[in-house]
Protein backbone atom coordinates (compact mmCIF):
# COMPACT_ATOMS: atom_id res chain seq x y z
CA UNK A 1 0.00 0.00 0.00
CA UNK A 2 1.21 3.53 -0.80
CA UNK A 3 2.35 5.46 2.22
CA UNK A 4 0.71 8.91 2.12
CA UNK A 5 3.19 11.45 3.36
CA UNK A 6 3.10 15.19 3.74
CA UNK A 7 4.90 16.99 0.92
CA UNK A 8 8.42 17.81 2.11
CA UNK A 9 9.57 21.33 1.98
CA UNK A 10 9.64 25.01 2.67
CA UNK A 11 7.14 27.69 1.83
CA UNK A 12 5.86 27.89 -1.74
CA UNK A 13 4.85 31.07 -3.47
CA UNK A 14 3.74 32.41 -6.84
CA UNK A 15 6.14 34.83 -8.54
CA UNK A 16 5.56 38.55 -7.97
CA UNK A 17 4.84 40.68 -11.03
CA UNK A 18 5.10 44.43 -10.44
CA UNK A 19 2.99 46.68 -12.67
CA UNK A 20 3.58 50.43 -12.33
CA UNK A 21 1.56 53.29 -13.84
CA UNK A 22 3.80 56.38 -14.17
CA UNK A 23 1.57 59.37 -14.84
CA UNK A 24 2.47 62.86 -16.00
CA UNK A 25 0.39 65.24 -13.87
CA UNK A 26 1.92 68.49 -15.13
CA UNK A 27 -0.24 71.52 -15.92
CA UNK A 28 -0.65 70.62 -19.60
CA UNK A 29 -2.51 67.44 -18.57
CA UNK A 30 -5.19 69.54 -16.87
CA UNK A 31 -8.80 68.98 -17.88
CA UNK A 32 -9.86 66.34 -20.38
CA UNK A 33 -6.49 64.57 -20.54
CA UNK A 34 -6.12 63.78 -16.84
CA UNK A 35 -9.86 63.11 -16.65
CA UNK A 36 -9.58 60.51 -19.40
CA UNK A 37 -6.52 58.94 -17.75
CA UNK A 38 -8.38 58.67 -14.43
CA UNK A 39 -11.45 57.14 -16.03
CA UNK A 40 -9.54 54.78 -18.34
CA UNK A 41 -7.15 53.34 -15.75
CA UNK A 42 -10.01 52.92 -13.28
CA UNK A 43 -11.92 50.94 -15.92
CA UNK A 44 -9.01 48.53 -16.55
CA UNK A 45 -8.99 47.26 -12.96
CA UNK A 46 -11.78 44.64 -13.25
CA UNK A 47 -10.15 43.14 -16.36
CA UNK A 48 -6.75 43.05 -14.70
CA UNK A 49 -8.33 41.30 -11.71
CA UNK A 50 -9.94 38.70 -14.03
CA UNK A 51 -6.71 38.20 -15.88
CA UNK A 52 -4.76 37.76 -12.62
CA UNK A 53 -7.28 35.20 -11.39
CA UNK A 54 -6.71 33.20 -14.56
CA UNK A 55 -3.04 33.02 -13.72
CA UNK A 56 -2.75 32.19 -10.03
CA UNK A 57 0.97 31.49 -10.43
CA UNK A 58 1.84 35.18 -10.77
CA UNK A 59 1.06 37.65 -8.01
CA UNK A 60 0.13 40.89 -9.76
CA UNK A 61 1.16 43.89 -7.65
CA UNK A 62 0.20 47.36 -8.84
CA UNK A 63 1.39 50.86 -7.97
CA UNK A 64 1.00 54.40 -9.26
CA UNK A 65 3.77 57.00 -9.45
CA UNK A 66 2.84 60.58 -10.38
CA UNK A 67 5.14 63.38 -11.42
CA UNK A 68 4.73 67.11 -12.00
CA UNK A 69 6.69 69.54 -9.78
CA UNK A 70 8.50 66.67 -8.09
CA UNK A 71 7.34 63.06 -8.02
CA UNK A 72 5.60 60.88 -5.47
CA UNK A 73 4.11 57.44 -5.02
CA UNK A 74 0.33 57.53 -4.98
CA UNK A 75 0.40 53.90 -3.89
CA UNK A 76 3.05 53.81 -1.18
CA UNK A 77 3.57 50.02 -1.27
CA UNK A 78 2.84 47.48 -4.01
CA UNK A 79 -0.80 46.38 -3.75
CA UNK A 80 -2.34 43.13 -4.91
CA UNK A 81 -4.52 43.94 -7.95
CA UNK A 82 -7.59 42.69 -6.08
CA UNK A 83 -7.07 45.40 -3.47
CA UNK A 84 -5.89 48.11 -5.83
CA UNK A 85 -8.01 51.26 -6.06
CA UNK A 86 -7.42 54.20 -8.35
CA UNK A 87 -7.26 57.60 -6.66
CA UNK A 88 -8.13 60.29 -9.19
CA UNK A 89 -5.11 62.41 -10.03
CA UNK A 90 -5.06 66.21 -10.47
CA UNK A 91 -2.83 68.12 -12.85
CA UNK A 92 -0.65 71.18 -12.25
CA UNK A 93 3.02 72.15 -12.19
CA UNK A 94 6.03 71.26 -14.35
CA UNK A 95 7.30 67.91 -15.74
CA UNK A 96 9.97 66.52 -13.38
CA UNK A 97 10.31 63.17 -15.14
CA UNK A 98 13.87 62.68 -13.89
CA UNK A 99 12.59 62.68 -10.32
CA UNK A 100 10.08 59.98 -11.25
CA UNK A 101 12.85 57.84 -12.77
CA UNK A 102 14.90 58.28 -9.56
CA UNK A 103 11.99 57.07 -7.43
CA UNK A 104 11.40 54.17 -9.79
CA UNK A 105 15.06 53.17 -9.66
CA UNK A 106 14.98 53.08 -5.87
CA UNK A 107 12.16 50.53 -6.02
CA UNK A 108 13.69 48.36 -8.76
CA UNK A 109 16.83 47.51 -6.82
CA UNK A 110 17.20 44.17 -4.98
CA UNK A 111 15.84 44.52 -2.29
CA UNK A 112 13.05 45.65 -2.24
CA UNK A 113 12.63 43.62 -5.46
CA UNK A 114 13.43 39.92 -5.26
CA UNK A 115 15.48 38.03 -7.82
CA UNK A 116 12.66 35.55 -8.44
CA UNK A 117 10.14 38.13 -9.65
CA UNK A 118 8.76 38.23 -13.18
CA UNK A 119 9.93 41.19 -15.29
CA UNK A 120 8.26 44.37 -14.00
CA UNK A 121 5.94 46.27 -16.35
CA UNK A 122 6.38 50.06 -16.44
CA UNK A 123 3.77 52.16 -18.25
CA UNK A 124 4.65 55.83 -18.69
CA UNK A 125 1.96 58.34 -19.76
CA UNK A 126 3.12 61.81 -20.77
CA UNK A 127 2.01 64.73 -22.95
CA UNK A 128 5.01 67.01 -22.86
CA UNK A 129 8.70 67.70 -22.55
CA UNK A 130 10.56 66.91 -19.32
CA UNK A 131 11.56 70.08 -17.48
CA UNK A 132 14.40 68.50 -15.49
CA UNK A 133 17.53 66.61 -16.54
CA UNK A 134 15.88 63.22 -16.98
CA UNK A 135 18.69 61.55 -18.98
CA UNK A 136 21.00 60.82 -16.06
CA UNK A 137 18.12 59.35 -14.05
CA UNK A 138 16.90 57.28 -16.99
CA UNK A 139 20.39 55.89 -17.58
CA UNK A 140 20.64 54.95 -13.93
CA UNK A 141 17.25 53.22 -14.12
CA UNK A 142 18.13 51.29 -17.27
CA UNK A 143 21.45 50.13 -15.83
CA UNK A 144 19.75 48.35 -12.94
CA UNK A 145 19.33 44.60 -13.49
CA UNK A 146 15.55 44.89 -13.16
CA UNK A 147 15.59 48.18 -15.09
CA UNK A 148 17.13 46.37 -18.06
CA UNK A 149 14.70 43.49 -17.79
CA UNK A 150 11.60 45.60 -17.29
CA UNK A 151 8.92 45.70 -19.97
CA UNK A 152 8.49 49.39 -20.78
CA UNK A 153 5.54 50.93 -22.57
CA UNK A 154 4.92 54.64 -23.15
CA UNK A 155 1.70 56.39 -24.08
CA UNK A 156 2.35 59.61 -25.94
CA UNK A 157 -0.57 61.94 -25.28
CA UNK A 158 -1.10 64.64 -27.89
CA UNK A 159 1.21 66.06 -30.51
CA UNK A 160 3.39 68.01 -28.08
CA UNK A 161 4.63 64.88 -26.34
CA UNK A 162 8.37 64.22 -26.58
CA UNK A 163 8.39 60.98 -28.56
CA UNK A 164 12.19 60.82 -28.68
CA UNK A 165 12.34 60.81 -24.90
CA UNK A 166 9.56 58.23 -24.70
CA UNK A 167 11.46 56.05 -27.14
CA UNK A 168 14.59 56.35 -25.03
CA UNK A 169 12.49 55.03 -22.16
CA UNK A 170 10.92 52.08 -24.01
CA UNK A 171 13.98 51.23 -26.12
CA UNK A 172 11.54 50.30 -28.86
CA UNK A 173 9.62 52.76 -31.09
CA UNK A 174 6.77 50.28 -31.49
CA UNK A 175 6.05 50.56 -27.78
CA UNK A 176 5.47 54.31 -27.89
CA UNK A 177 1.70 54.31 -28.34
CA UNK A 178 0.09 57.40 -29.86
CA UNK A 179 -3.02 58.88 -28.28
CA UNK A 180 -4.15 62.14 -29.84
CA UNK A 181 -7.77 62.00 -28.74
CA UNK A 182 -9.70 60.64 -25.74
CA UNK A 183 -10.85 57.45 -27.51
CA UNK A 184 -7.28 56.57 -28.49
CA UNK A 185 -6.04 57.25 -24.98
CA UNK A 186 -8.63 54.87 -23.51
CA UNK A 187 -7.70 52.12 -25.99
CA UNK A 188 -3.96 52.51 -25.46
CA UNK A 189 -4.33 52.41 -21.67
CA UNK A 190 -6.45 49.29 -22.02
CA UNK A 191 -3.84 47.63 -24.24
CA UNK A 192 -1.02 48.55 -21.87
CA UNK A 193 -2.94 47.00 -18.99
CA UNK A 194 -2.88 43.62 -20.80
CA UNK A 195 0.93 43.58 -20.70
CA UNK A 196 0.80 42.04 -17.24
CA UNK A 197 -0.93 38.90 -18.46
CA UNK A 198 1.50 38.63 -21.39
CA UNK A 199 4.53 38.85 -19.11
CA UNK A 200 3.18 36.46 -16.48
CA UNK A 201 3.68 33.20 -18.43
CA UNK A 202 6.44 31.14 -16.79
CA UNK A 203 7.88 29.84 -20.10
CA UNK A 204 11.55 30.62 -20.48
CA UNK A 205 13.27 32.21 -23.43
CA UNK A 206 16.82 31.78 -24.69
CA UNK A 207 19.31 34.54 -23.93
CA UNK A 208 22.23 35.29 -26.23
CA UNK A 209 25.72 34.07 -25.46
CA UNK A 210 27.83 35.78 -22.82
CA UNK A 211 29.96 37.14 -25.63
CA UNK A 212 27.20 38.52 -27.81
CA UNK A 213 25.31 41.18 -25.91
CA UNK A 214 24.52 38.83 -23.05
CA UNK A 215 24.92 41.71 -20.69
CA UNK A 216 22.45 43.83 -22.59
CA UNK A 217 19.58 41.58 -21.60
CA UNK A 218 18.45 41.35 -25.20
CA UNK A 219 17.02 38.17 -26.66
CA UNK A 220 19.35 36.98 -29.39
CA UNK A 221 19.40 40.37 -31.04
CA UNK A 222 15.65 40.95 -30.79
CA UNK A 223 14.34 43.96 -28.94
CA UNK A 224 13.89 42.99 -25.32
CA UNK A 225 10.37 44.29 -25.09
CA UNK A 226 9.13 42.06 -27.90
CA UNK A 227 8.09 39.61 -25.18
CA UNK A 228 4.83 41.49 -25.79
CA UNK A 229 2.62 40.67 -28.74
CA UNK A 230 2.86 44.01 -30.53
CA UNK A 231 0.69 42.87 -33.42
CA UNK A 232 -2.48 43.64 -31.51
CA UNK A 233 -1.59 47.21 -30.53
CA UNK A 234 -4.57 49.36 -31.58
CA UNK A 235 -3.99 51.40 -34.74
CA UNK A 236 -3.93 54.99 -33.48
CA UNK A 237 -4.83 56.55 -36.83
CA UNK A 238 -8.12 54.67 -37.02
CA UNK A 239 -9.38 55.64 -33.56
CA UNK A 240 -11.61 58.68 -33.04
CA UNK A 241 -12.77 61.30 -35.54
CA UNK A 242 -9.70 63.49 -35.45
CA UNK A 243 -6.59 64.40 -33.53
CA UNK A 244 -7.74 67.00 -31.04
CA UNK A 245 -4.70 67.16 -28.75
CA UNK B 1 27.57 1.57 -0.32
CA UNK B 2 24.28 1.35 -2.25
CA UNK B 3 22.28 3.85 -4.21
CA UNK B 4 18.77 4.36 -5.48
CA UNK B 5 17.95 6.86 -8.23
CA UNK B 6 14.48 8.01 -9.17
CA UNK B 7 12.65 11.07 -10.42
CA UNK B 8 9.49 12.57 -11.85
CA UNK B 9 8.50 15.29 -14.24
CA UNK B 10 5.15 17.08 -14.14
CA UNK B 11 3.40 19.56 -16.36
CA UNK B 12 3.21 23.05 -14.89
CA UNK B 13 -0.09 24.28 -13.49
CA UNK B 14 -0.19 27.26 -15.83
CA UNK B 15 0.92 25.16 -18.81
CA UNK B 16 -1.98 22.84 -18.11
CA UNK B 17 -4.38 25.80 -18.15
CA UNK B 18 -3.03 27.00 -21.48
CA UNK B 19 -3.08 23.52 -23.05
CA UNK B 20 0.70 23.19 -23.37
CA UNK B 21 2.60 19.93 -22.94
CA UNK B 22 5.33 19.42 -20.33
CA UNK B 23 8.59 20.70 -21.86
CA UNK B 24 10.89 19.08 -19.25
CA UNK B 25 12.73 15.77 -19.69
CA UNK B 26 14.92 13.62 -17.50
CA UNK B 27 16.99 10.48 -17.91
CA UNK B 28 19.07 8.22 -15.70
CA UNK B 29 21.43 5.48 -16.66
CA UNK B 30 23.33 3.01 -14.49
CA UNK B 31 26.55 1.47 -15.78
CA UNK B 32 27.83 -1.99 -14.83
CA UNK B 33 30.28 -0.67 -12.22
CA UNK B 34 27.53 1.24 -10.43
CA UNK B 35 28.27 4.61 -12.06
CA UNK B 36 25.15 6.75 -12.39
CA UNK B 37 24.66 9.18 -15.25
CA UNK B 38 21.63 11.42 -14.96
CA UNK B 39 20.32 14.61 -16.50
CA UNK B 40 17.37 16.98 -16.49
CA UNK B 41 16.50 19.47 -19.22
CA UNK B 42 13.95 22.25 -19.51
CA UNK B 43 12.60 23.05 -22.98
CA UNK B 44 11.96 26.78 -23.21
CA UNK B 45 8.27 26.60 -24.07
CA UNK B 46 8.05 30.13 -25.47
CA UNK B 47 6.40 30.72 -28.86
CA UNK B 48 9.70 30.79 -30.70
CA UNK B 49 10.55 27.29 -29.41
CA UNK B 50 7.63 25.07 -30.55
CA UNK B 51 9.65 21.82 -30.45
CA UNK B 52 11.40 22.40 -27.14
CA UNK B 53 10.00 19.18 -25.64
CA UNK B 54 11.93 17.32 -28.32
CA UNK B 55 14.91 19.59 -27.61
CA UNK B 56 14.91 18.69 -23.92
CA UNK B 57 14.62 14.96 -24.70
CA UNK B 58 17.57 15.22 -27.06
CA UNK B 59 19.50 17.11 -24.37
CA UNK B 60 19.19 14.40 -21.69
CA UNK B 61 19.82 11.62 -24.21
CA UNK B 62 22.88 13.41 -25.53
CA UNK B 63 24.37 13.97 -22.09
CA UNK B 64 23.92 10.33 -21.07
CA UNK B 65 25.29 9.04 -24.38
CA UNK B 66 28.31 11.38 -24.45
CA UNK B 67 29.24 10.66 -20.84
CA UNK B 68 28.91 6.91 -21.33
CA UNK B 69 31.17 7.11 -24.37
CA UNK B 70 33.81 9.06 -22.44
CA UNK B 71 33.51 6.58 -19.61
CA UNK B 72 33.96 3.59 -21.89
CA UNK B 73 36.85 5.20 -23.78
CA UNK B 74 38.80 5.54 -20.53
CA UNK B 75 37.48 2.46 -18.73
CA UNK B 76 40.98 1.06 -18.21
CA UNK B 77 42.45 4.34 -16.99
CA UNK B 78 40.25 6.04 -14.43
CA UNK B 79 42.93 8.60 -13.54
CA UNK B 80 43.22 9.69 -17.16
CA UNK B 81 39.44 10.17 -17.31
CA UNK B 82 39.47 12.24 -14.12
CA UNK B 83 42.29 14.38 -15.48
CA UNK B 84 40.53 14.84 -18.81
CA UNK B 85 37.18 15.81 -17.30
CA UNK B 86 38.88 18.16 -14.89
CA UNK B 87 40.83 19.88 -17.66
CA UNK B 88 38.31 19.80 -20.50
CA UNK B 89 34.94 19.65 -18.73
CA UNK B 90 33.71 23.08 -19.71
CA UNK B 91 35.49 23.07 -23.06
CA UNK B 92 35.86 19.84 -25.05
CA UNK B 93 33.21 17.87 -23.15
CA UNK B 94 30.77 20.78 -23.41
CA UNK B 95 31.65 21.21 -27.08
CA UNK B 96 30.92 17.55 -27.73
CA UNK B 97 27.51 17.86 -26.08
CA UNK B 98 26.75 21.12 -27.94
CA UNK B 99 27.76 19.56 -31.30
CA UNK B 100 25.87 16.31 -30.72
CA UNK B 101 22.68 18.06 -29.55
CA UNK B 102 22.67 20.25 -32.67
CA UNK B 103 23.42 17.30 -34.96
CA UNK B 104 20.49 15.36 -33.52
CA UNK B 105 18.17 18.39 -33.72
CA UNK B 106 18.91 18.84 -37.43
CA UNK B 107 18.41 15.14 -38.06
CA UNK B 108 15.01 15.09 -36.35
CA UNK B 109 13.96 18.34 -38.00
CA UNK B 110 14.68 16.95 -41.46
CA UNK B 111 13.19 13.55 -40.66
CA UNK B 112 9.92 15.20 -39.63
CA UNK B 113 9.92 17.29 -42.83
CA UNK B 114 9.64 20.54 -40.90
CA UNK B 115 10.20 23.91 -42.59
CA UNK B 116 13.83 24.75 -43.27
CA UNK B 117 14.50 28.49 -42.88
CA UNK B 118 16.46 29.77 -45.89
CA UNK B 119 18.46 33.00 -46.09
CA UNK B 120 18.24 35.48 -48.98
CA UNK B 121 21.23 33.87 -50.63
CA UNK B 122 19.62 30.43 -50.46
CA UNK B 123 21.54 29.04 -47.49
CA UNK B 124 19.95 26.94 -44.75
CA UNK B 125 19.78 28.91 -41.47
CA UNK B 126 20.54 26.22 -38.91
CA UNK B 127 20.45 28.70 -35.99
CA UNK B 128 16.74 29.27 -36.58
CA UNK B 129 16.15 25.53 -36.47
CA UNK B 130 18.08 25.11 -33.20
CA UNK B 131 16.07 27.96 -31.68
CA UNK B 132 12.83 26.00 -32.21
CA UNK B 133 14.19 23.18 -30.01
CA UNK B 134 15.76 25.39 -27.32
CA UNK B 135 16.51 23.70 -24.00
CA UNK B 136 18.69 23.90 -20.91
CA UNK B 137 20.70 20.97 -19.53
CA UNK B 138 21.96 19.88 -16.12
CA UNK B 139 23.80 16.56 -15.96
CA UNK B 140 25.97 14.59 -13.57
CA UNK B 141 28.07 11.44 -13.68
CA UNK B 142 28.60 9.86 -10.27
CA UNK B 143 31.23 7.13 -10.37
CA UNK B 144 32.64 5.30 -7.33
CA UNK B 145 35.74 7.54 -7.53
CA UNK B 146 34.56 10.92 -8.84
CA UNK B 147 31.61 13.04 -9.80
CA UNK B 148 31.45 15.25 -12.84
CA UNK B 149 28.65 17.77 -13.35
CA UNK B 150 27.89 20.09 -16.23
CA UNK B 151 25.24 22.75 -16.76
CA UNK B 152 24.08 24.99 -19.61
CA UNK B 153 21.25 27.34 -18.62
CA UNK B 154 19.16 27.36 -15.47
CA UNK B 155 18.31 24.52 -13.12
CA UNK B 156 19.77 23.31 -9.82
CA UNK B 157 22.03 20.56 -8.56
CA UNK B 158 22.45 20.12 -4.81
CA UNK B 159 24.37 17.69 -2.64
CA UNK B 160 22.65 16.95 0.67
CA UNK B 161 23.85 15.00 3.67
CA UNK B 162 23.51 15.21 7.44
CA UNK B 163 25.82 18.23 7.44
CA UNK B 164 23.64 20.35 5.19
CA UNK B 165 22.78 21.37 1.65
CA UNK B 166 25.41 22.50 -0.85
CA UNK B 167 25.42 23.52 -4.48
CA UNK B 168 27.36 21.14 -6.72
CA UNK B 169 27.14 23.68 -9.50
CA UNK B 170 25.90 27.24 -9.29
CA UNK B 171 24.78 28.78 -12.56
CA UNK B 172 24.75 32.56 -13.02
CA UNK B 173 21.45 34.07 -11.89
CA UNK B 174 19.61 35.63 -14.80
CA UNK B 175 16.60 37.70 -13.80
CA UNK B 176 13.17 37.15 -15.30
CA UNK B 177 12.36 34.28 -17.59
CA UNK B 178 15.45 34.20 -19.79
CA UNK B 179 18.09 31.49 -19.67
CA UNK B 180 21.23 30.28 -21.40
CA UNK B 181 20.36 27.67 -23.98
CA UNK B 182 21.78 24.77 -25.95
CA UNK B 183 20.23 26.44 -29.00
CA UNK B 184 22.64 29.40 -28.85
CA UNK B 185 25.61 29.57 -31.18
CA UNK B 186 28.56 27.96 -29.35
CA UNK B 187 26.37 27.20 -26.34
CA UNK B 188 29.34 25.35 -24.82
CA UNK B 189 30.88 28.74 -24.03
CA UNK B 190 28.09 29.20 -21.46
CA UNK B 191 28.68 25.79 -19.84
CA UNK B 192 29.85 25.46 -16.26
CA UNK B 193 31.36 22.20 -15.04
CA UNK B 194 32.94 20.73 -11.95
CA UNK B 195 34.85 17.58 -11.08
CA UNK B 196 35.29 16.25 -7.56
CA UNK B 197 36.96 13.14 -6.26
CA UNK B 198 35.02 10.84 -3.99
CA UNK B 199 36.79 9.06 -1.15
CA UNK B 200 36.24 7.15 2.06
CA UNK B 201 35.67 10.33 4.05
CA UNK B 202 32.29 10.88 2.36
CA UNK B 203 29.38 10.85 4.80
CA UNK B 204 26.43 8.59 4.10
CA UNK B 205 23.56 8.77 3.65
CA UNK B 206 23.77 11.51 1.06
CA UNK B 207 21.77 12.59 -1.96
CA UNK B 208 22.11 14.51 -5.19
CA UNK B 209 19.00 16.49 -6.07
CA UNK B 210 18.78 17.75 -9.62
CA UNK B 211 15.88 19.91 -10.78
CA UNK B 212 14.61 22.22 -13.49
CA UNK B 213 14.09 25.87 -12.52
CA UNK B 214 10.35 25.41 -11.95
CA UNK B 215 11.23 23.70 -8.67
CA UNK B 216 13.33 26.53 -7.20
CA UNK B 217 11.09 29.25 -8.66
CA UNK B 218 8.11 27.79 -6.83
CA UNK B 219 9.67 28.63 -3.48
CA UNK B 220 9.33 31.90 -1.63
CA UNK B 221 13.09 32.40 -1.57
CA UNK B 222 16.40 30.55 -1.78
CA UNK B 223 16.32 29.57 1.90
CA UNK B 224 12.92 27.92 1.57
CA UNK B 225 14.18 26.02 -1.46
CA UNK B 226 17.21 24.72 0.41
CA UNK B 227 14.92 23.72 3.24
CA UNK B 228 12.91 21.67 0.76
CA UNK B 229 16.04 19.91 -0.52
CA UNK B 230 16.99 19.01 3.04
CA UNK B 231 13.45 17.90 3.76
CA UNK B 232 13.35 15.51 0.78
CA UNK B 233 16.59 13.97 2.03
CA UNK B 234 15.21 13.60 5.57
CA UNK B 235 11.98 12.08 4.25
CA UNK B 236 13.91 9.42 2.32
CA UNK B 237 15.98 8.71 5.43
CA UNK B 238 12.88 8.36 7.56
CA UNK B 239 10.37 6.71 5.23
CA UNK B 240 12.52 5.18 2.50
CA UNK B 241 13.00 5.97 -1.18
CA UNK B 242 10.00 3.91 -2.26
CA UNK B 243 7.61 6.04 -0.24
CA UNK B 244 9.05 9.24 -1.71
CA UNK B 245 9.04 7.79 -5.20
CA UNK B 246 5.37 6.88 -4.95
CA UNK B 247 4.35 10.34 -3.79
CA UNK B 248 6.78 12.37 -5.86
CA UNK B 249 4.56 13.18 -8.85
CA UNK B 250 1.75 14.40 -6.63
CA UNK B 251 4.14 16.54 -4.58
CA UNK B 252 5.61 18.12 -7.68
CA UNK B 253 2.14 18.88 -9.09
CA UNK B 254 1.27 20.54 -5.80
CA UNK B 255 4.56 22.46 -5.89
CA UNK B 256 3.86 23.85 -9.35
CA UNK B 257 0.26 24.68 -8.50
CA UNK B 258 1.12 26.57 -5.32
CA UNK B 259 4.30 27.97 -6.82
CA UNK B 260 5.33 29.44 -10.15
CA UNK B 261 3.13 27.29 -12.41
CA UNK B 262 6.07 26.09 -14.53
CA UNK B 263 6.87 22.45 -15.36
CA UNK B 264 8.78 20.81 -12.51
CA UNK B 265 11.27 17.95 -12.69
CA UNK B 266 13.19 16.46 -9.79
CA UNK B 267 15.71 13.64 -10.04
CA UNK B 268 17.21 12.22 -6.84
CA UNK B 269 20.14 9.90 -6.39
CA UNK B 270 20.32 8.67 -2.79
CA UNK B 271 23.45 6.93 -1.45
CA UNK B 272 23.51 4.90 1.76
CA UNK B 273 25.46 2.26 3.63
CA UNK B 274 24.27 -1.34 3.48
CA UNK B 275 23.12 -1.03 7.07
CA UNK B 276 20.98 2.05 6.41
CA UNK B 277 17.40 2.21 5.16
CA UNK B 278 16.54 3.41 1.67
CA UNK B 279 13.99 1.19 -0.01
Amino acid sequence: MTKTLKRPGGELSSRPLHFIWIVDCSGSMFGEKIGTVNHAIQSTIPEMVDSAQNNPNAQLLVRTLKFSSGASWVTVNPVDIENFTWDDLDAGGVTDLGKAFDMLAAQLTIPPMTDRALPPVLVLLSDGQPTDDYKKSLNKLLKLPWGKKSVRIAISIGQDADDNMLQEFTGNPELVLQANNPQALVKMIKWASTAASQVSAPSSKPLGNKNDNGSSGKLNGEKAATVLDINNIPNASSIGDKDIW
Amino acid sequence: MKQVTFGASVIGASHKLSGMECQDSYKKKELIDGTIIMAVADGHGSKSCPFSKTGSKIAVNTFCMVMEEFYNRYKDNNEALIAYLNREGDTKVAQTIDYEWKRRVLKIHVKNKRDIPISENGKKINEKIYMQYGSTLVGITISPTFLFALQIGDGDLFYVNNNGVNHVLQAEKILGTETRSLSSTDSWKNAIATLRRRDNSENFPSAFLMSTDGFANSHKNANEFRLTCKDYFETIKQHGADAVKKNLKEWLLDTSEKGCGDDVTLLISYFYHDSQQAE
